[in-house]
């Protein structure tokens, strides 16, 4: 196990996102395997999925490696040859188009290179970004002011479109601190928990945690938001949106209304969020609102970050078409060649495929992917080093600064933006220097050598010297313990940015609220699409990775692949009888045929389509995968296009789905229940709810106990256990890929998970709280009722439960998966023959078997596996660098399955006993082990420990908790992970109003006996 | 057809006789030259025309397709990660429910006396011992690592690790070798006065050289027909629990598990009346078509078919049964999961399934009732299929209907076999009918010395008793008229 103290400041790659910051962990040779949060860091939040998967990349050995000239390897020399030529004509006529970011070092480096050669101009793009929040944002308050919503102190929370507990991450620590105040372990805090009302269309992680969701088509949110306006007395600012808003729900206004009333009854403890894919006038009506509710300075936090927002890529093409870009660099990771909406056309514009505009003569592209659109068409392409190979530095929402620090040399000899931006920089005078310093070196190296001494140190990468140069001047002055302290914890503590004036530029929000024209509300003729980021692959950057491809989509449980996803009423109105069955849909003057897939609970007449997918030669693992949706958008509305027209076709596509079931089918499975019901009675409806919970008790016919009657178990050792708190967890898959990377979890490919094969440990059942008379077969759900237009959805992580009685152990006839004296059920894979008889007999369906050598041959290409000794391996390239050294790789043919990170647990014990040698008995300290799905849950939903009575652990109080639960207790193994019953905090007075929300809000499973 | 219930006009006794057992009054000297020619002559061309494909489709489908398998894993397959045991855990229990017959109609039937077993018992014994050994393999290659399958058996090892003797799988281990063990030994010691037969009629050489071996030095002696009545008398009583243990076992593969739709208590006596049931399917299967080719009429007789039929339709009835208590217990059961178990097999995805179960097995066999469907070998054949495939089905249901829908919906699946799966399965019907017909090509395929035991010349110190044979002793002189088979 790596040290946490070797750390570096994770950075997402997505740059439009919070940066996150997290510890690597080198292994004992020091090369990094999985990545952990830095919990010192004041907005950690566990690690996210893309995060996760990130490491992955380091070691993909499809990564950009070589420097290409119009798509052919060169040296590095006639790089740096081509490099000069460049440095020699910069200034009027150089462009670059950078991501969205927040590096001071980079800001910094732009800044200098556009003093030494005026005319540089920079671009910023992002596929998914927030820029329409930014513009709102700036527009009111000024440039480069930010807002900062802090969900600490949220207690009325209304989301408008906005994802916030999934890809429309705001900043901060949201997921934490959302989870937080929903937290319930008591009566006392079922009161004071916080409330969500989510209006979406599309169904989000967030509308799922919601409290009261409407359905509100994207397009309508608009005059949603005009009409909470109106409500919460924010009404003069919506008075220049036309329409009003409607909805075929009878309760609607009463929705609203109650809605209203409790936001303004929350004396500034509310806040009100709007989804970065909404325009800059639905922020505006929320920064209008959140004024009325008096959230600014209590729920928001408005920053002054300095740094104004960017001109767009529609500035780079007026640019273009203009004839006066001749070099452009592009170095932002979002693909823009592939990304860009369809009619920017910024792959013809800028090969001069596009009527009166000349070609971009040379264009340099800087990635780690050479396996992209934009790689394609530039003439040359750089390989940009991973973020764990190179210095940088980046500021979180709040403004906190942190250092990525490499973890490890630039694998394949790449560049980050940093060292490109520095090689550009350079003036004479400093080339001079840098050559007199390398001289100088190689003198003493040279006079070392020839006394027989070793060579002096290398020095600081310059890359460094500029993040120490950027440090100071956040720092305020040069100190090397603040620094040598920044680098120990990965940030600098109180390096936020000073807070900004809450004081409303009237004219540029008229000005910006001008002109606005009414949508009409979606209709079967002419249908809302909505563009999303992808749960897995965000915007397409991740589409080579195999991890992020394999995870089920959280919603949909689509693997490898992306959907036109629609409601139960659209696909019967359409004509859409099965998950996978081919739509057509036309929009923005552009065609699109891509598989449906039937979700409850989307708007009508509304089509999701995730973006990313779709993409030209980009990997063995991205090649192939879904449908690419970008050519649909317009860069006035880039995700939300309206008058589509959608046809259901005849063919249907194999789809790789993991759960197509909706329904619990009447098992108490998933527990929900209300705060009002738990303040009542806190065991009840947990205790009460299935007939799980009401079962006399198990008389096991084998006693766990030994030959001469002493236990199995031994109650002088910790006695391992787990909760999952069903009120915190979301859905959002950081476990499972956590858990991917912690235990050398391969991926199957999308043949073998359509054959029900995957491989994960830790899996997210999904479930509508829908009454199906309908059963699941491969056609999908059959639909006859109509309560599946608008269900709850709930979501529950299931893993190897660690059965004390572990139905599993009974059955293997050679003894190879037994149980540990410390409460483990564990596997030994050599003595494992693959009877799988094991898995047959789990009620949790929690093994998964070795069907093939999958960390042996390669399971991407295609019909590979089934070839057997013949088939091409894998178990060569450098993702086996990746491995966790502490944990075995599979061979095929046996079984596996979550073992609570077991080789954390000894890692712990082995300590616990270096440090006690004297003691006798020496156990780990209580909470003082985390397992990698704990860490990587950003809501904080899983806890795990020492469950004996009286060891004062964090897990032992909450299973002590009323609503700790044991799912299907009917079978009487004794679980050693349970799950904490979700909780909704409906408004009652909203529920006074709506017999629907009444019915709905909570009741997932209240009706269950 | 001889009816068995006509009295005769003239004779001593004014009874109600059997069917007799060989018809046509053939002599002791017949029977042996008819069982002994088959192998002593050459083939019919219809031995080859069955033999080379049998034997090509096992040489492919179980050789070649099983080599496949431990080269490549368990995935080529359809096994998953819902459905962990998929084809080959139902072929497994097919085989081995085929395999019931041939114990049960010599160990169980020699000790009740039932004169008419002696006519079919070789051949279902040979049955029994070629289809454990298609059932053998199932379980045998579905592992993951085969090349680890000796840790199954409690050899003492560096590791000091020992079997799980809770595993119903390692019961299922010791279950069928046993039976496989005592079915071949059973199978072959009744085997030793007719090998000695062929032995003496040989000309020297390999032949005689060979068959000499295998009948133990036989002399037909008093004293080795004395000591080989009793120990054929002891291996019977000792197959009989066995009969009845192995299904059982089988079954408690499934009966011990928490598995919604297996844990039941009715599933051992269920498993043994449906193996027994498709064993004499499988019987009559093979037994009728081998009749007609080598002119057997004589010795198995309609009365055979007529008996066979019988217990396929009592032990079909007895699985009927079974069938519909467990649906009513689910249902009266209140137990949510079992009921949802049973209610998927009826009427989820894999409704066919349940459906071809019910028909070929429940009701396919009720044409036993009728006795001109007992006498007619086409409805007999037909049934007989129908009840070899209904049995498939039984445990495709048990089995695939059961497994991708269990506890979680969450994680609910799907199955759908390979073409892996498929030939292999094709592959071990024709390792099974190959050896099959192997056995009818070099060994004798009906048991020359019991048969001739059930004819009254056999009772050399007959005093007069009638004995359950066929012919009076009047008739057996030529006093009186023996009525011929229809």
């Amino acid at each position: 196990m790596g040290d946490p103290r070797q750390t570096a400041a994770l950075r997402h790659g997505d740059a439009a996102r919070l940066r996150q910051h997290a510890a690597g962990r080198g292994d004992a040779r020091g090369r990094p395997t999985h990545l952990q949060n830095n919990p010192l860091h004041p907005s950690s939040s566990g690690v996210d999925q893309q995060a996760q998967a990130s490491i992955l990349d380091l070691y993909d050995p499809e990564r950009s490696r070589d420097f290409l000239k119009d798509g052919k390897k060169v040296s590095r020399a006639e790089f740096d040859a081509a490099l000069a030529e460049l440095k020699a004509g910069l200034g009027e006529g150089t462009a670059f188009l950078v991501g969205a970011g927040t590096s001071p070092t980079q800001a910094r480096l732009i800044k200098r290179l556009q003093e030494r050669h005026a005319g540089v101009q920079v671009f910023e793009y992002e596929a998914i970004s927030d820029a329409s929040l930014v513009a709102a944002t700036e527009a009111a308050f000024g440039a480069g002011v930010r807002q900062v919503p802090n969900f600490a102190k949220a207690k009325r929370i209304v989301s408008l479109d906005c994802d916030f507990l999934g890809t429309d991450q705001l900043g901060g620590a949201s997921a934490r601190d959302f989870s937080r105040g929903r937290r319930v372990d008591s009566a006392e805090d079922a009161k004071s928990m916080n409330r969500l009302y989510s209006l979406e269309g599309r169904w989000t992680l967030t509308g799922g945690m919601a409290d009261h969701r409407l359905r509100v088509p994207a397009s309508q949110i608009l005059k949603a938001a005009k009409k909470l306006a109106q409500l919460v007395g924010a009404g003069e600012a919506a008075s220049a949106v036309p329409g009003e808003f409607a909805s075929d729900r009878p309760d609607v206004d009463a929705f609203f209304e109650k809605m209203a009333e409790d936001l303004k009854s929350a004396n500034g403890a509310a806040l009100v969020v709007a989804g970065p894919g909404q325009s800059p006038a639905v922020h505006q009506l929320a920064i209008a609102i959140n004024q009325a509710l008096g959230a600014f300075g209590s729920t928001i936090d408005l920053v002054e970050t300095g740094s104004p927002a960017l001109p767009s890529i529609w500035e780079l093409a007026k640019a273009i078409r203009a004839g006066s870009v001749k070099n452009l660099i592009i170095t932002t990771a979002a693909d823009p060649a592939y990304s860009a909406p369809g009619d920017l056309g910024f792959a013809e514009l800028v090969k001069g495929e596009v009527d009166g505009v000349s070609k971009v003569p040379n264009i340099i592209h800087l990635g780690t992917r050479h396996l992209c659109a934009t790689a394609r068409l530039a003439n040359w392409h750089i390989p940009a080093a991973h973020y764990l190979e190179s210095w940088g530095d980046v500021r979180a929402a709040d403004g906190t600064y942190s250092v990525i620090q490499p973890m490890i040399l630039p694998l394949y000899g790449g560049l980050s933006e940093i060292d490109l931006l520095l090689a550009l920089c350079e003036n004479d005078a400093e080339k001079e220097a840098r050559l007199a310093d390398a001289k100088k070196r190689e003198e003493t190296a040279a006079m070392m050598a020839e006394a027989g001494e070793p060579a002096p140190p290398e020095p600081p990468l310059p890359a460094m010297g500029e993040v120490r140069a950027s440090f100071d001047e956040i720092a305020g002055g040069s100190d090397d313990a603040k620094w040598n302290n920044c680098l120990r914890d990965g940030f600098l503590a109180g390096s936020g940015y000073p807070k900004a004036q809450a004081t409303v530029n009237a004219a540029n929000v008229a000005d910006m609220m001008k002109g606005l024209k009414e949508t009409a509300a979606p209709t079967q003729a002419a249908m809302e699409v909505q563009f999303a980021a992808d749960y897995k692959i965000f915007d397409g950057r991740w589409v080579n990775n195999g991890w992020l491809q394999e995870a089920p989509e959280p919603i949909a449980k689509i693997t490898w692949d992306n959907a036109a996803l629609i409601s139960i009423k659209t696909a019967k109105n359409l004509g859409v009888e099965k998950e996978g069955q081919m739509v057509r849909v036309t929009v923005n003057g552009q065609t699109l045929e891509l598989p449906a897939v039937r979700i409850p609970g989307i708007a009508d007449n509304v089509v999701v389509i995730a973006l990313g997918y779709g993409q030209k030669e980009c990997g063995k693992a991205g090649t192939g995968t879904g449908f690419d949706a970008n050519p649909l958008r317009s860069l006035d509305s880039p995700f939300i296009a309206t008058g589509a027209v959608v046809e259901a076709m005849g063919e249907t596509y194999e789809l790789a789905m993991t759960g197509e079931h909706w329904a619990m089918e009447g098992r108490a499975i998933v527990r929900e229940g209300t705060a009002e019901m738990f303040e009542k009675n806190e065991a009840f409806f947990a205790q009460t709810q299935g007939m799980d919970s009401h079962i006399p008790p198990n008389i096991p016919i084998y006693k766990p106990e030994g030959r001469n009657g002493e236990p199995h178990l031994d109650p002088s050792m910790t006695q391992w256990g787990m909760t999952i708190d069903l009120n915190s967890c979301t859905g959002c898959n950081a476990c499972l890929t956590a858990c991917q990377s912690e235990n050398n979890i391969p991926i199957v490919g999308k043949e073998q998970v359509m054959n029900f094969r995957d491989m994960h440990w830790i899996r997210l059942d999904r479930y509508f709280a829908v009454d199906l008379d309908g059963h699941f077969e491969k056609e999908g759900n059959k639909v006859n009722d109509d309560n599946v237009d608008d269900p709850e959805m709930v979501v529950q992580p299931v893993a190897c439960q660690q059965c004390e009685l572990a139905p599993c152990e009974t059955v293997c006839p050679v003894n190879a998966t037994v149980h540990s004296p410390d409460g483990l059920n564990v596997m030994a894979y050599n003595r494992c023959i693959g009877t799988r008889y094991c898995a047959n007999n789990c009620p949790y369906k929690a093994r998964r078997f070795n069907f093939f050598d999958y960390n042996k041959r390669d399971p991407l290409i295609e019909g590979n596996l089934m070839k057997g000794p013949l088939g091409e391996r894998h178990d060569n390239d450098a993702r086996v660098l990746q491995r966790n050294p502490n944990v075995t790789v599979r061979m095929r043919g046996v079984m596996e399955k979550c073992t609570y990170c077991v080789q954390r647990l000894q890692t712990a014990k082995i300590k616990a006993k270096q440090d006690g040698r004297d003691a006798n008995n020496p156990q780990p300290k209580p909470d003082s082990v985390k397992v990698a799905c704990q860490i990587a849950c950003p809501s904080e939903a899983i806890e795990f420990g020492d469950v004996r009575k009286n060891s004062g652990s964090a897990v032992r109080k909450l299973k002590d908790s009323g609503r700790n639960y044991q799912l299907l207790k009917y079978v009487g193994a004794e679980p050693r992970t349970s799950y904490l019953a979700r909780l909704k905090n409906p408004n009652p007075a909203l529920l006074a109003a709506s017999e629907f929300e009444r019915k709905k809000v909570g009741q997932a499973t209240a009706s269950m006996h | 057809m001889a009816t068995g219930t006509t009295a005769t006009s003239s004779g001593e006794r004014n009874v109600l006789r059997r069917d007799a057992l060989v018809l046509n009054n053939r002599s002791f000297a017949w029977i042996t030259n008819r069982v002994c020619g088959i192998i002593e002559n050459r083939q019919p061309l219809l031995w080859w025309i069955l033999f080379l494909p049998c034997a090509a489709l096992a040489a492919f489908g179980v050789a070649g397709l099983l080599s496949y398998l431990v080269s490549t894993g368990v995935g080529v397959w359809g096994n998953n990660n819902r459905v962990m045991w998929g084809w080959p855990i139902v072929n497994f229990v097919f085989w081995i429910g085929i395999g019931h017959a041939g114990t049960l109609i010599s160990a169980i039937l020699f000790l009740t006396r039932q004169n008419w077993r002696t006519s079919v018992n070789r051949a279902a014994e040979a049955m029994t011992i070629f289809a454990v050994m298609c059932a053998g393999l199932f379980p045998a290659f579905h592992v993951g690592r085969i090349w680890m399958a000796w840790f199954l058996a409690p050899i003492p090892n560096a590791n000091a690790i020992w079997q799980n003797f809770k595993s119903p799988l390692l019961w299922d281990v010791f279950a069928v070798s046993t039976y496989f063990t005592v079915s071949l030994i059973f199978w072959f010691l009744g085997m030793v006065p007719d090998l000695a037969s062929i032995r003496d009629r040989c000309k020297p050489g390999l032949r005689k050289l060979l068959y000499g071996i295998a009948s133990l030095g036989w002399r037909g002696g008093n004293r080795q027909w004395r000591h080989y009545e009793m120990a054929y008398l002891l291996l019977a009583a000792l197959s009989t629990p066995l009969v009845l243990s192995v299904h059982s076992v089988v079954s408690f593969d499934f009966a011990t598990s928490v598995v919604p739709g297996w844990h039941t208590t009715i599933f051992p006596p269920y498993f043994v009346a449906g193996a027994i049931f498709g064993g004499f399917a499988m019987v009559l299967t093979l037994m009728i078509p081998a009749r007609a080719i080598y002119g057997l009429h004589d010795l198995i007789t309609m009365k055979h078919v007529d008996n066979m039929a019988k217990i396929i339709l009592l032990t079909g009835s007895i699985v009927g049964y079974a069938y519909l208590m467990e649906l009513f217990i689910s249902y009266y059961g209140a137990n949510k999961y079992e009921a949802a178990a049973f209610e998927k097999r009826v009427t989820g995805p894999f409704w066919w399934a349940y459906a071809s179960m019910m028909f070929c097995n429940v009701v396919a066999p009720q044409a036993f009732w009728f006795k001109w469907c007992r006498q007619n070998l086409m409805v007999v054949m037909v049934v007989a299929m129908f009840v070899n495939i209904g049995m498939w089905f039984e445990r495709f249901v048990i089995i695939v209907t059961t497994l991708p829908r269990m506890w979680l919906p969450g994680d609910w699946g799907d199955f759908s076999p390979t073409w892996v799966d498929i030939w292999t399965f094709i592959g071990t019907i024709g390792m099974f009918l190959a050896l099959f017909l192997l056995f009818l090509r070099f060994l004798p395929c009906i048991n020359i010395a019991e048969v001739k035991w059930t004819k009254e010349g056999a009772h050399v110190h007959d005093d007069g008793h009638q004995s359950d044979n066929e012919i009076t002793e009047r008739q057996y002189r030529g006093d009186e008229a023996v009525p011929t088979a229809g």
